[in-house]
């Protein structure tokens, strides 16, 4: 009996480590790329550092009006923040490559499934990174402009740009992550359908007689200018 | 040859280059000693109606040539506030006539707003030929509350910064003299976007700052309106743009010069024109409205001592509106120092100051509609001193940007 | 016709700001724990923004590097570890496109013996043209009563060669053989190589030990007249193929041995001021300004066209070959508590430990720097006040990479540690972390800010590099005080050397009716008057002051 016994152990410590032998190599080959993913990360962060501050991307980036250097100060500046945006996706393909590696089917399967996601999640993020800046930069545009030409509520339509900038970013990166690929849409095709709809009544109701007014200014005889304030 | 080139700048104003081509031989024919003029017609929209005009009133005998200067495709997307697109290559086509016809002097005028009086040529003229003046801009008797960025902005500035009393450095009707196209014209400004959008002013700057010797002429003025005027906030980003680009540009110039003294002037005042109509109480509210909704966007610029005065202000009774002159100073040099350190984007900072130039238009016309004429002109002078004196106050900043500490500092 | 350079202004290294540094310790683009120009490319902004005009490059040619880069091998070729040539055209259009100029060195009086005419003049026929590339002799007995200049490490100014069987001569370390300028043949080589760089585009050269070119028995070998002959050939040369290119003399000597390396203003356009450098340091460890003014007294006038050039640190020891055997000792005592700063006949430290980091006596001493006159040159990092490692070998101490940041390697290089061509500085007071360009770019009362504001506020009058300085003389002589003119401008430098305040009544009389604006902030001061000026001054305290008369 202590012979089977013995047998059996032996079997047993045998498969376990046949196990183990098959997965070492799976656990060596994560690490190892992980550890290069690391690598690879941290160097591709500062070539792209390096590289968009050598272009003055920052200075650039404001004269495109994508924001001062001071809006984007608390992320270190835009080129920072790029980079590291960049750092980190490496990172997690990184992650990701090595759960293939383990040939473990689930998290090889998963990381199939999150590979060929990638590029969606890539378009989302940068769709809502540039509706946001889009969106902050539009928003203070039509604050001050509103406020130039004297239209009342400026604040109001600064905020609504920046929501509706914002909320067609988002509509667009959701709908590149395929979530909720046709209700939100439709959702918001209604609201904006909507909002568009009481703007439009609420100027034709509302200020029709101020509409009224300024056309009736605007084809006035040019004699009647001769008052008028010039300010150059 | 010529002794002097008579450039008209015009678009699509076609009918009055002809009545100012018409003024002008008028206005050489009246001169006590005889001058070869030629008269160049610089168009800035691409049609010979203009020419064809002057030509009708001159008689083709006389000396007149044209020269169409169409501006590029990517400059027509910025209207300049003078409402002249390639105003800059028409200015350049007429001091190179000038030269090209080893002319002495040069007349520019715009045929807008030129009368074209023997009384505007011979002061553009007289200080050239007479008083070795180099550059003569113009002064135009136009009532205060006419122009008053010019009153509450580009005067005052450009007299603390660059030390010269001149009344309208952006005037468009000017003369130069052989020596002052030479210096200039090689100039890369001229083929330059900038360019387009402030040349008269770059040249009256560079005058002053080039050690020029500068005079200033009494030039009556028709006032007109654009078909297609811009809009305040645009033709203020342009024109105080551009002082803060010149700004960093001419650090060491301006920052010696200290006080301003007279220049060299021709004319006597005229009697002004009445006062437009104005109504400070719209633009006092028009302020209240801004400070409203802008105090986060000027939050970036200000100190906190300037952003409680304005909070004052803004809920100030219209009846004791003021706005002090040291604070309207220090809030400009203040723009300035944001401009310089780009700490919004540039073109909202300066849209943004569009309601604080209105709180001090309002309060100056607040101030002085009931009083004479004179006492605007008194009160601008006022003005300029108290931005002379506030100067060491940008100095300092411009010197060490860590003393530029706005409400919202980051650094 | 004459090859344009980049500057317009034939006087433009008059009004220059200039900023030394070493491509190989300023930034690693490659990752090969070197720098290189790739590196230096990428940070030229941070050089813009300080407002440096003029960029000085430490030797980046072939070479064996035993004497960091002084050593050419080859001097037509960037050494393979800092990049290609292509890269140097890059940056140095790079540099053009912001305005800024590039000084290069070219060490001209010796080679590596690794260079080729060194191996071909080793196996050369005694008397060839090729033999006499250099300077020969069967005996180590020729010129003896010459001065050693490297103590520390040689015994003699000869090395006997057994390749070529005689002794070479050299006046450096034994492995830089010196060329022999009595041969026409090395002349023309030179101006070749100077074709070469300048044709480039390079904006000047500094032209490395030149005092020591040419040798005669009987004589120190040092400055003779046939040496200032090859200097005016090469200018002669020079102006006649390029404009606005600039001849930088580094001629270690007595201020009037230096003179004469302006010659008419037909040799070198600017020379350093050897002797004024201690002296800054003993007039502020001594508190009294009269080295300041004494060496100041004994500097010669030099033609207009030519100009000082000043520096309170460089590459080198802090050397004190320029001063008494007594000031010696003392610069020793004062300076040198550990006697492994001192090296050959000087110290070498950085700016920051030589001044205890006390940050006031910094400021002090770069003010005193910035309104001499001359143009002066910051070497790179002590605009952050770096530190330095004694434990590093001859003066590599002052010459390891730059500190960016607090990241790995202080963001020189991404290579390991180990593999970097030096160690970064890591103590607790100038280490990485704690001295680093990116902490005090965000600090905005760093001293980074403070010296970037002061070299653009330097910039803005040209009386500090093309102005007379007129010394006053008060009573208190822990204060120095000077007048520097030019055309309209007067500037009054009033500087106190103690660690205490100090009070001060200056004699401005002259100017009775000026209104002094203090610069740095722009605030008048009471007017003059006939009465003497009384000003108070905080520890190492110091005013510039616009004396510009009441309007």
């Amino acid at each position: 009996m202590w012979e089977q016994v013995d047998a059996i152990l032996r079997r047993a410590m045998i498969r376990t480590a046949e196990n183990v032998a098959n997965f070492l190599p799976g656990i060596v080959g994560l690490m190892l790329i992980l550890l290069v993913a690391v690598v690879v990360a941290v160097v591709s962060r500062r070539l792209v550092l390096r590289a968009l501050l050598g272009m003055h991307f920052d200075q650039r980036a404001e004269r495109w009006s994508l924001g001062a250097p001071g809006d984007w100060q608390a992320a270190g500046g835009l080129s920072a923040l790029i980079a590291r945006v960049v750092m980190w996706a490496i990172l997690v393909m990184g992650l990701l490559a090595g759960f293939s590696a383990l040939d473990a089917t689930l998290p090889e399967a998963f990381a199939r499934t999150i590979f060929r996601y990638i590029p969606n999640l890539l378009a989302a993020l940068a769709i809502l990174v540039l509706g946001t800046m889009l969106s902050r930069f539009l928003a203070r545009s039509v604050l001050i402009g509103a406020v130039s030409l004297n239209w009342p509520y400026a604040h109001l339509w600064s905020t609504g740009v920046r929501w509706l900038v914002l909320i067609v970013s988002w509509v667009m990166a959701l709908e590149h992550l395929e979530i909720g690929r046709r209700t939100l849409p439709l959702a918001f095709g209604i609201l904006f359908g909507g909002v568009v709809f009481a703007a439009a009544l609420a100027v034709g109701l509302g200020f029709k007689d101020a509409v009224s007014r300024s056309i009736e200014r605007k084809w006035r005889d040019d004699r009647e200018k001769a008052d008028k304030l010039s300010h150059v | 040859m010529a002794d002097v080139v008579v450039g008209l700048t015009t678009s699509d104003h076609a009918g009055d280059a002809g009545q100012l081509a018409k003024a002008v031989r008028a206005a050489f024919d009246r001169q006590p000693e005889s001058i070869r003029w030629h008269l160049l017609v610089a168009n800035l929209v691409p049609d010979a109606t203009a020419v064809d005009s002057v030509r009708a009133e001159l008689g083709t005998s006389a000396e007149v040539s044209a020269v169409n200067v169409g501006h590029p495709a990517h400059h027509s997307l910025v209207m300049p506030y003078h409402g002249l697109p390639g105003r800059a290559r028409a200015v350049h086509a007429i001091f190179a006539e000038a030269r090209a016809r080893q002319a002495a002097a040069c007349l520019v005028l715009d045929a807008r707003s030129a009368t074209g009086s023997p009384e505007t040529i011979a002061r553009l003229l007289e200080p050239l030929r007479t008083r070795a003046v180099q550059f003569v801009a113009p002064a135009y008797p136009r009532h205060p509350f006419n122009g008053a960025l010019v009153h509450a902005i580009v005067y005052p500035l450009f007299r603390a910064l660059y030390g010269a009393r001149l009344r309208w450095p952006i005037g468009t009707d000017y003369s130069a003299s052989a020596d002052f196209m030479d210096a200039v014209l090689p100039h890369p400004i001229w083929d330059s976007e900038r360019g387009q959008l402030g040349i008269d002013l770059w040249l009256c700057t560079t005058a002053v700052c080039g050690g020029f010797r500068v005079g200033e002429a009494l030039v009556e003025r028709r006032e007109f309106f654009e078909r297609h005027e811009l809009s305040l906030s645009t033709a203020l980003a342009q024109i105080v743009g551009w002082l803060f680009e010149d700004m960093g540009t001419r650090a060491a110039v301006w920052q010696r010069i200290r006080g301003s003294t007279d220049v060299v002037r021709v004319g006597e005042a005229l009697r002004l024109p009445p006062a437009p109509k104005i109504d400070p109480a719209e633009l006092v509210e028009s302020f209240r409205r801004g400070h409203r909704e802008l105090q986060e966007v000027w939050a970036e610029v200000l100190p906190p001592l300037a952003t409680l005065q304005w909070r004052r202000l803004a809920s100030a009774p219209f009846e004791t509106f003021r706005v002090e002159d040291a604070l309207w100073a220090r809030t400009l040099y203040d723009f300035a120092m944001g401009h310089r350190l780009r700490v919004i984007a540039r073109d909202h900072l300066l849209r943004s100051l569009v309601p604080l130039y209105l709180a001090w238009l309002a309060s100056f016309v607040r101030e002085t509609r009931h009083a004479p004429t004179e006492e605007g002109e008194r009160r601008i002078e006022q003005l300029c001193l108290v931005f002379e004196t506030e100067k060491p106050y940008l100095i300092s900043q411009w010197r060490w940007p860590e003393r530029f500490k706005p409400v919202k500092f980051r650094r | 016709m004459r090859l344009r350079a980049s500057a317009a202004d034939p006087l433009w290294y008059k009004d220059a700001v200039i900023y030394q540094l070493h491509v190989r310790s300023f930034a690693d683009a490659n990752g090969d724990g070197i720098g290189d120009f790739r590196g230096l490319l990428e940070h030229l902004d941070y050089i813009e923004s300080l407002g440096a005009s003029c960029l000085w490059l430490l030797p980046f040619f072939a070479s064996p590097l035993r004497d960091d880069g002084y050593d050419v091998a080859n001097y037509r070729q960037v050494h393979p570890s800092y990049g290609t040539l292509d890269d140097f055209q890059t940056f140095l259009q790079a540099a053009h496109e912001r305005h800024m100029q590039v000084i290069i060195e070219l060490a001209l009086n010796h080679t590596s013996d690794a260079h080729p005419w060194f191996q071909r003049a080793r196996r050369a026929p005694p008397g060839t043209r090729d033999r006499d590339y250099y300077v020969w002799s069967d005996t180590d007995r020729k010129f003896e009563q010459v001065r050693i200049i490297f103590v520390d490490t040689e015994r003699s100014n000869w090395t006997w060669d057994p390749v070529a069987s005689a002794y070479y001569w050299h006046r450096f370390f034994s492995h830089q053989p010196d060329l022999n300028y009595d041969n026409p043949a090395v002349l023309k080589e030179i101006l070749g190589v100077i074709d070469f760089w300048l044709g480039l585009g390079v904006d000047g050269l500094r032209l490395d030990a030149i005092p020591y070119l040419v040798e005669r028995e009987g004589t120190s070998c040092e400055n003779l007249p046939e040496t200032h002959s090859v200097i005016k050939t090469i200018r002669r040369h020079v102006d006649k193929h390029y404009a606005n290119r600039l001849l930088l003399a580094e001629a270690n000597q007595p201020p009037l041995d230096v003179r004469a390396y302006f010659a008419d203003g037909d040799e070198c356009h600017m020379a350093y001021h050897f002797p004024l450098m201690p002296r800054l340091f003993m007039a502020i460890h001594q508190e009294d300004r009269q080295p300041i003014t004494e060496v100041l007294a004994r500097t010669p006038q030099i033609p207009d066209t030519c100009q000082w050039a000043l520096f309170l640190r460089n590459h080198d020891e802090l050397t004190l070959e320029m001063v008494t055997e007594e000031e010696r000792d003392y610069m020793y005592l004062a300076y040198t508590a550990d006697p492994e700063a001192r090296l050959n006949v000087g110290i070498r430290r950085r700016l920051a430990p030589l001044l205890g980091n006390d940050r006031r006596r910094i400021e002090l001493m770069t003010t005193l720097l910035f309104s001499m006159p001359g143009t002066p040159i910051i070497y790179y990092g002590d605009e952050i006040g770096m530190g330095d490692s004694l434990a590093l070998g001859d003066r590599n101490g002052v010459r390891t990479p730059m500190q960016w940041d607090g990241d790995v390697n202080a963001g020189f290089s991404t290579v390991q540690p180990e593999r970097l061509y030096s160690p970064v500085i890591t103590d607790p007071v100038y280490g990485y972390q704690a001295v680093n360009v990116a902490s005090q770019l965000a600090d905005s009362a760093s001293l980074l800010h403070w010296m970037r504001n002061m070299v653009n506020l330097r910039r803005l009058f040209h009386v500090f590099g093309r102005g007379s300085i007129e010394f006053l003389e008060p009573e208190n002589r822990k204060i120095v005080a000077h007048l520097r003119r030019f055309e309209r401008d007067m500037i009054l430098c009033v500087a106190n050397l103690s660690h205490l305040p100090q009070p001060v009544a200056l004699d401005l009389s002259a100017f009775a009716g000026v209104s002094p604006i203090e610069m740095l902030g722009y605030t008048a001061f009471p007017p003059i008057g006939r009465d003497p000026y009384f000003l108070t001054l905080g520890p190492y305290g110091y005013y510039w002051f616009e004396l510009q008369f009441r309007d």
